[in-house]
């Protein structure tokens, strides 16, 4: 890793979804501790796991600290701290939210259950949900779902958090204490954010800057 | 005639292909499980214990019943027909080393292998091996290594239940039946069976425990798009891994 890099790169990447291009020359930088939204009006959940090394671009690449992210996701000793809050969360279904917000804890660093268990709470509790640790996902709503997920991220101090469609599933509480989340995130940890958001949305609150997408033939004709 | 040709090559070459992929999960699974650290450990075992309790006590009734079935069929054909001598040999060969690990086999895979196989479609559909990927926890290690150590490890402890309850239940219940006076006693249908045939059974049921466990996850694999591919996966894994192991049973107990 290169510590000079900028934390993440998407240089020149295409983007396909099936035989269609979708994105094309996509092209920018996100630094530390930055909050940044990607506007883009088709194939949002598609650039974002490229950007995240879930899915290969058509062609170009994305560096992670310099490196090719695909790659460092496979490092399990020193990979980067990464979250991902997907659409309708990604959390493992059978089981309890607890669990769910322990595993990377209990993974990467194996500490004693007592350690576990304060910092679990500590995260549940940061987006409101540690009265509900004993549920399962299915007992939950699909926004607290995805608060559940911010706080399996953040349980760890990630680097960089990825959002798939910032306000989806989003009462004006829910988006509330994910602004006030996304905050805390970054003070406590230098955490940051790349998320995605639709074109009518506009400039979502807590986002630093925006960077509009489209493909090349959309931006010719302005 | 050509086109006969073709479409059973191509037939074949699918078929080449989907071993040579199932190989090469079963050949990740074990070095990515090998690199696995102290720390991952408690995770990997948690999910372990419970794979081994799910497949192992969802199949217990089941082969109890098939078991017994079985055995007092073996039983009560092998005392009526033969002579005396030859109905262990009989309990021995048919029985313990070809019927039972089949038996038990066929009701794993239709119990735990389908299960497997429409977890692991909507895991993949719901992002869920997505977020294990983004958290670093290899997929090999946390789904496939419980999955394949959970099999095996029940399909041994089920075949070593299925043996007892096939001789001791077929015994009992066909001499309840025919009401006739056993002509020798249970131990002498117990002990008269060979280790050796007990340790082929035994590689049988590992050899199966694998094989169900690698191709239900593959094709929960399979599922890219819709919910609608989980059933023709589950299908489709039902059948390949039923027919693998009626062909690993034939090879294994040729090759002996």
């Amino acid at each position: 890793m290169t510590r000079d890099a900028p934390l993440l790169r998407l240089a020149n990447v295409h983007v396909k979804v099936g035989d269609e291009l979708h994105l094309d020359d996509v092209d920018f930088i996100v630094e530390q501790g930055e909050s940044v939204a990607m506007v883009v009006p088709h194939a949002r959940t598609t650039i974002l796991e490229v950007a995240a090394g879930l899915r290969q671009p058509e062609s170009g690449e994305v560096l992670y600290r310099g490196n090719p992210i695909g790659r460092a996701l496979e490092d399990t000793v020193r990979g980067p701290k990464l979250g991902f809050v997907f659409q309708n969360g990604g959390l493992l279904e059978n089981t309890p939210l607890f669990d769910n917000v322990a595993l990377p804890v209990r993974y990467h660093e194996a500490p004693p259950e007592a350690a576990v268990r304060e910092r679990v709470m500590a995260a549940l509790a940061l987006v409101g949900l540690d009265d509900m640790s004993a549920r399962f996902p299915y007992q939950i709503s699909s926004g607290q779902q995805r608060l559940t997920a911010l706080a399996r991220a953040l349980v760890i101090g990630p680097e960089l958090v990825y959002v798939d469609d910032l306000h989806r599933g989003a009462s004006a509480e829910t988006w509330e204490r994910f602004v006030e989340v996304m905050a805390h995130a970054k003070r406590a940890y230098g955490t940051a954010f790349l998320s995605v958001v639709a074109v009518a949305d506009g400039a979502p609150r807590g986002i630093e800057r925006i960077v509009r997408l489209k493909k090349r033939i959309e931006r010719a004709a302005g | 005639m050509k086109e006969l040709t073709s479409a059973l090559g191509r037939r074949v070459l699918t078929l080449l292909y989907y071993v040579l992929e199932s190989i090469g999960l079963f050949v990740r699974t074990i070095t990515v499980s090998l690199a696995l650290r102290r720390h991952g450990l408690g995770v990997v075992r948690r999910v372990i214990l419970m794979q081994m309790f799910f497949t192992g006590t969802q199949a217990v009734l089941p082969v109890t019943i098939a078991s017994i079935a079985v055995g007092t069929l073996v039983v009560s054909q092998a005392v009526q027909y033969l002579p005396g001598d030859y109905v262990v040999s009989v309990a021995d060969v048919i029985l313990v080393r070809e019927v039972l690990p089949l038996l038990t086999a066929f009701l794993v895979i239709g119990r735990s292998g389908t299960a497997i196989t429409v977890e692991i479609g909507t895991m993949k559909l719901e992002d869920e091996l997505s977020a294990l990927r983004i958290m670093r926890i290899p997929f090999e290690q946390f789904i496939v290594l419980p999955r394949l150590i959970g099999m095996v490890a029940s399909f041994v402890l089920l075949m070593a239940y299925a043996y007892v309850a096939a001789l001791a239940g077929g015994y009992h219940v066909w001499f309840a039946i025919s009401e006739s006076t056993p002509a020798f006693p249970l131990s002498v249908l117990l002990q008269g069976v060979a280790m050796k045939d007990i340790l082929l059974s035994l590689l049988k049921v590992a050899l199966f425990g694998t094989v169900v466990a690698i191709t239900s996850v593959q094709h929960g694999l399979s599922v890219t798009q819709s919910r609608r591919e989980i059933p023709i996966a589950t299908s489709r894994s039902l059948v390949r891994a039923t027919l693998i192991c009626a062909i690993i049973n034939t090879i294994v107990s040729i090759a002996s």
